[in-house]
């Protein structure tokens, strides 16, 4: 439980056109323009108007020690946490979701959109002096080709990355491919640039020298105690507006100390007798404590997630569409969202939509969502021959919400007729189980935000995840998202998507959850992400 | 004496052998994967895969045995996959905070257990008698990480004299790395006293109703020493018994108490390496605890012969 590697919490709030640029400094093939605000991300007024102050310790407490701080090597949302003060990226998110530069200094398309030119900024220092040049960044793009996710599922586009110079990197592509500076702009297993050398020595493995050159440097980790984390005096931040994960980064506090503090109700009480300043995973019954204590404050990220029951449809019963749509039919959401996320001001059930923020208004599917019919289901369950075989459904307690969420529907599931062989495993176990098709029918899993980054952002669309989604004519539909660049052509083909998902019955959509952060009162410039960042945080004296 | 001993610790290789054996095995056999928690839950086959690879977790397991007890034959147990530390040295950074919380748990226990045990006994159904009984009920039923809840809401949260969480080490400041313990010892040694006050009461009771008590009164020696002296030392190996294996117990890991108070120590280092799959990590600490009981049921062995001199080694 400690590494958390659950929910596949989303990596950005994607502002609606992900392959937008930002403006003058990108130009070519670049769109301008973004329609949407940035919602509550943005640090409060409040926060805003008073005048940042420098020094002190921040004091953090998260769940567990991170697997590795290679943040490249990893989705572990831990990871990208602990790791995104330490490393940067090409690009970054602004407040839209859309691609800002930040170790480079623009990017310019060619006429066709297969050639990439990005031209890097000149006074980059890593953490051990040395300059940033094109021939790092070579060197750790192509291993995020090789290694992360979203860099996997570029490299097939990608015909080769060089240096042209000290600092220019020229990316050549064999088919055109938008999304690419969203890729490599997502914190989540991010393309940091690390020196060429790091990356040669460590190759596949995760990195032990954690060298980047982000406004934090890395100082000491005591395992499943601490990571220390301190000011790099010689960072060099851009200087775009402050929005989402851009524009210009100021460490204002010397230290940073990450705890590691497995417990829930002893982050909350370490919070409460003022040991930290940031209590990250405080669960959502607890809110009211936090409410009641006058030294706490709350920042909640809203939407964060969805959470799905994830039908296996490539082997044993739920191959047959019919026991897919009794399944569905047999689900209501509302006991199921109270008993697993508590108070309202954590869940909805309001939405049928599998994407957020440009993409929420899609009613797509609001016919079958959430419709509990019994009668319905049952009738389908003996159209289909049901044959009292029960569903093995993986679920896990190292998720309460999980475990609280699978047990609610397991009775609604027995009230039409299904036998079910509920098997509680810890979640390693589960995450294992469940990619072996021909031993489950069931899992249940938080899927995040906007469908900018597929297939990594939005894991079921993939034919290889866990449940197993073929359907070629969601291929087709993801191709034309991937490949479009106007929004509104995005939104058509996404919402052909959300289609074929409630069509198909892929897995069932519960509801929506989310999550917040703890704060002490003087913890100012806070921004509630999806991976709230320590930079341009200060402590209020 | 010295031959017992050397016998009893000899006979602790064909156990730390059949425990290797045991763990690699069971370990490797668990489902779950390293290479999948590390590369986090967005992970295609195909990654973890090459990660395998990378850690040598696909080669077949006979070979993947073979070549991790040549090395731990040489004495080499093996590197942490996720620390990347040799497994001893990562057993030892936890071993402080444990072996603190430990010994002052032991003592807690000792301090509170033996008399509360030895009062009852002598105050046989008296009001005392029945309070100490209550009082360890209480103990027994209670469990370690709601009273150490309590304890840090209490002396954490609300009077904010102690740490609600965390390990100072001794390097850093002794005072800091006492005041981390407190807490965690006291909810271990105040249950387990519970068990030794009443191992310490039926003991008492059964010793002083023999004969040699009788004399020994009818000698006219004092009762405080026919207590102290004559029955205590009669009543007390049981009692060790129990201390000794609380302590063997308590020192191969806090497992709940040390995750209730984020204290990073052996029973932390445990949860997280079954949690990670940290397969090196697993086996090393399964070895370290088996070793542990062996020289502590050696210690205690020597303890007995010490207090009884009926004992002796053959």
């Amino acid at each position: 439980m400690a590494t958390g590697q659950v929910s596949r919490r989303k990596l950005l709030r994607d502002g609606g056109l992900a392959i937008l640029g930002t403006g003058a400094a990108l130009s070519g093939g670049w769109i301008a323009g973004g329609t949407r605000g940035a919602g509550g991300i943005l640090p409060s007024a409040s926060a805003a108007a008073m005048t940042p102050a420098r020094g002190g310790r921040l004091r953090v407490a998260q769940i567990g020690d991170p697997p590795t701080l290679d943040i490249m090597a990893t989705t572990a949302d831990v990871t990208t946490n602990d790791a995104q003060g330490i490393f940067e990226s090409l690009f970054t998110l602004d407040g839209d979701g859309n691609p800002q530069p930040l170790l480079a200094s623009g990017a310019q398309w060619s006429s066709d959109n297969l050639t990439l030119t990005l031209p890097l900024r000149t006074n980059v220092l890593f953490h051990n002096g040395a300059p940033m040049t094109a021939a790092d960044v070579v060197a750790s793009l192509q291993r995020w080709l090789k290694l992360a996710p979203l860099g996997q599922s570029s490299a097939s586009a990608v015909k080769g990355i060089t240096a042209e110079g000290s600092h220019t990197v020229v990316v050549q592509l064999n088919r055109p491919m938008g999304l690419l500076p969203t890729y490599i702009a997502a914190p989540n297993a991010m393309p940091a640039i690390m020196p060429r050398a790091i990356v040669e020595k460590y190759g596949d493995k995760p990195v032990q020298e954690w060298i980047g050159t982000g406004p934090f440097m890395f100082k000491e980790w005591k395992h499943d105690a601490y990571i220390r984390l301190a000011r790099w005096d010689k960072y060099a931040p851009a200087n775009q507006p402050a929005g989402g994960y851009g524009g210009r980064r100021v460490a204002y506090v010397d230290e940073i100390d990450i705890f590691a503090v497995p417990d829930a109700n002893t982050r909350l009480a370490g919070m409460q007798s003022g040991q930290y300043d940031i209590g990250f995973s405080i669960p959502a019954d607890q809110y009211a404590q936090v409410k009641a204590t006058p030294s706490l404050s709350t920042a909640i990220l809203k939407p964060d997630s969805w959470f799905i029951f994830s039908l296996n449809k490539k082997a044993r019963m739920f191959t047959n569409l019919k026991l897919r749509q009794a399944f569905r039919k047999a689900i209501d959401s509302k006991p199921i969202m109270e008993a697993a996320f508590g108070p309202q001001e954590f869940w909805s059930i309001a939405s049928p939509t599998i994407g957020y923020l440009a993409y929420e208004d899609d009613k797509t599917g609001a016919d079958v969502f959430n419709h509990q019919d019994i009668p319905g289901a049952k009738a389908l369950l003996q159209e289909a021959g049901y044959n009292g075989t029960p569903l093995v459904w993986l679920t896990t307690k190292n998720y309460d919400w999980m475990y609280k969420g699978s047990l609610v529907a397991k009775s609604q599931l027995e009230a039409v007729g299904f036998k079910v062989d509920l098997q509680v495993l810890d979640w390693a176990t589960v995450v294992q189980k469940r990619a072996q098709p021909e031993i489950y029918e069931v899992f249940q899993t938080g899927m995040g935000g906007a469908p900018a980054i597929p297939p990594a952002m939005d894991a079921f669309v993939s034919e290889k995840w866990p449940g197993f989604w073929s359907n070629p004519r969601k291929d087709e539909a993801m191709k034309k998202f991937e490949s479009s660049v106007r929004l509104d052509d995005r939104k058509a083909a996404w919402s052909e998507v959300q289609r074929l998902f409630y069509d198909d019955v892929v897995a069932v959509k519960v509801g929506d959850f989310y999550e917040y952060y703890v704060l002490q009162k003087n913890v100012q410039g806070f921004r509630p992400l999806d991976y709230p960042p320590y930079w341009n945080v200060w402590l209020a004296k | 004496m010295t031959s017992f001993i050397i016998r009893r610790l000899l006979s602790v290789i064909p156990v730390l052998f059949l425990v290797a054996v045991f763990a690699f095995f069971l370990v490797h056999l668990t489902p779950g994967d390293p290479a999948g928690i590390m590369l986090g839950p967005l992970a295609t086959p195909a990654q973890i895969d090459q990660l395998r690879d990378a850690l040598n977790l696909n080669l077949p397991l006979p070979v993947q045995f073979e070549r991790w007890f040549l090395k731990a034959l040489r004495g080499d147990i093996g590197e942490s996959l996720f620390m990347s530390i040799p497994v001893p040295l990562a057993i030892w950074q936890r071993a402080e905070p444990t072996f603190l919380i430990t010994l002052m748990a032991v003592l807690i226990e000792v301090v509170i257990g033996v008399p509360a045990g030895i009062l009852a006994a002598v105050r046989r159904n008296t009001w005392l008698d029945q309070a100490a009984i209550a009082l360890t009920s209480v103990g027994l039923s209670v469990p370690s990480f709601w009273l150490a809840l309590n304890l840090i809401f209490l002396f954490g949260v609300h009077l904010r004299v102690l740490p609600v969480a965390g390990y100072v080490p001794l390097s850093v400041s002794w005072t800091g790395a006492l005041r981390s313990v407190v807490m965690p010892s006291f909810a271990l040694g105040f249950i387990s006293s519970a068990l030794v006050a009443r191992m310490t009461r039926s003991s008492m009771l059964d010793v002083l109703s023999q004969d040699f008590v009788r004399t020994a009164r009818s000698k006219g020696v004092v009762e405080r020493a026919v207590i102290w002296r004559h029955a205590l030392r009669n009543a007390i190996l049981p009692v060790i018994t129990v201390v000794g294996n609380t302590f063997a117990i308590l020192l191969g890991g806090l497992v709940v108490t040390e995750q209730v108070f984020a204290i990073p120590g052996v029973g932390q280092l445990v949860i997280n390496s079954v949690l990670h799959r940290d397969y090196p990590v697993i086996q090393g600490v399964l070895l370290y605890i088996v070793t542990l009981y062996v020289f502590i049921n050696v210690g205690m062995d020597i303890v007995y012969a010490l207090v009884d001199p009926r004992i002796k080694f053959g």
